[in-house]
């Protein structure tokens, strides 16, 4: 109703706004950073409305716009309609919630995990999603005008009804990292670059006496040299996409430490 | 570190931003006391950024669904969008805030109005009514004018982000 809000979401938003509900989100911030967000429901009940499962917490709506929420674990929750305009979410844990309507405009998700994740109609325009995991996510009836995709993973994601013109696919990544080819249902559209597979054939294939092939001969491949970094920003990268068995990262610069994972500490420029 | 990247995206990060409104916020008051219907409206224009803000008001229950359905003496209403927000008394005449609101929750064209109920009632039976008919906030009427003004000013913030000084995106 209000700036292309319809009345319900409009309803499910304003709520935040009153002392109360902005005395609940900024206690649950809290608790999502110290506790995991164990606190959550107990935090949030008063402004639980109804439509949501018995087990979701109900952030329906809510506006997280421009906190810094980087690294952070969100539990089972319920995210549609919220905003997340220009936010910090990168490294984050989003995977599995519901973000259907949700509004990304300008945030930063690079290395995101938001594998699984519903985000039908969400507004994703002008989103960093560098790295960012989107495995299996749906995306239908998104905007991604400007979006930024390099290296992100799009394995499996349903991606019916966007507007390809407008963001760069072509720079994603279509299958799992392991080579192994994505199972479950096939993401919608695949960049023009990618292989062009075997064509559907409804004749049975026929039974042919194979010969069996010579086996390879051995070979015995050196491990590769350590290579340094490129540049201080490829390095980062590197890192991130280990970022599931790192668990700290310190960058020593003119002597100085940094620490870099589950951090939101600002960098100078190398 | 970011911006000197070459991969950096050609269109800029921030969301675009007017420094107009795309509309005027609107406002229902609910309320039969004529005293307090006059410190909700100077509450009102005491928040600089709700001073654009179109507030109306009526006096029962009955008047209320009458305004918000665009009947009676309110059928010009109907060329005016709903309120984006309605503050409601429980205890008023002909209809009280109860009734109206859970007319208000089973009328399919106004089930979604974001109310909250504003009354000196703190009765536990009340509260869970109002929980049930899915209302935004329940606060019992504040004594001093100045609550009320902080009040109308954190619900501000919905329509007139400080932070940026324009409306919301």
């Amino acid at each position: 109703m209000f700036n292309g809000l319809s009345a319900f979401e409009n309803s499910l938003a304003i709520r935040w706004f009153t002392p109360r509900g902005t005395a609940a989100i900024q206690a649950f911030l809290s608790d999502l950073a110290e506790n995991e967000g164990r606190r959550g429901a107990e935090i949030l009940a008063s402004l639980r409305r109804r439509g949501v499962e018995e087990d979701q917490l109900d952030l329906r709506g809510v506006d997280f716009r421009g906190e810094s929420l980087s690294g952070i674990r969100f539990p089972r929750a319920d995210l549609s309609s919220a905003s997340f305009v220009d936010c910090d979410l990168q490294l984050s844990d989003l995977s599995g919630s519901c973000l259907d309507g949700a509004r990304f405009v300008g945030a930063k998700l690079r290395g995101a995990k938001l594998t699984r994740a519903s985000l039908q109609g969400a507004d994703l325009r002008n989103a960093d999603l560098r790295q960012a995991d989107l495995s299996g996510a749906d995306l239908r009836g998104s905007l991604l005008a400007g979006a930024h995709f390099d290296r992100c993973l799009l394995a499996s994601a349903n991606l019916e009804g966007i507007d390809r013109r407008c963001a760069d696919l072509s720079v994603a990544v279509w299958r799992q990292p392991t080579g192994k080819v994505a199972t479950g249902p096939r993401a919608q559209l695949r960049p023009q670059t990618s292989r062009p597979g075997r064509p559907p054939t409804t004749e049975p294939r026929r039974a042919t006496t194979r010969r069996r092939a010579p086996r390879p001969r051995p070979v015995v491949r050196q491990p590769p040299a350590p290579r340094a970094a490129d540049s201080f920003d490829q390095a980062l990268t590197d890192l991130l996409t280990l970022r599931g068995s790192v668990e700290r990262i310190v960058v020593v610069v003119d002597g100085v430490e940094r620490v870099l994972l589950g951090s939101v500490l600002p960098m100078a420029p190398v | 570190m970011f911006s000197s990247d070459p991969n950096e995206p050609t269109v800029a990060l921030a969301p675009q931003r007017s420094s107009r409104p795309a509309r005027t916020p609107r406002f229902l008051i609910a309320d039969d006391s004529p005293e307090d219907r006059a410190i909700a409206f100077f509450a009102f224009t005491a928040v600089e950024e709700l001073q654009s803000a179109k507030i109306d008001f009526v006096e029962d229950g009955e008047e209320l669904l009458l305004y918000l359905r665009g009947q009676g003496k309110h059928v010009g209403r109907r060329k005016a969008p709903l309120p984006d927000f309605v503050l409601l008394d429980l205890n008023m005449p002909k209809k009280s805030g109860l009734e109206a609101l859970a007319e208000i929750r089973s009328d399919a064209a106004l089930r979604d109005l974001s109310v909250v109920v504003l009354s000196t009632s703190s009765s536990p039976t009340d509260k869970r009514a109002i929980e049930e008919l899915d209302a935004v906030d329940f606060m019992t009427k504040p004594e001093d004018f100045e609550t009320l003004v902080e009040f109308f000013r954190y619900l501000a913030r919905f329509f007139y982000d400080e932070s940026y000084g324009v409306y919301r995106v």
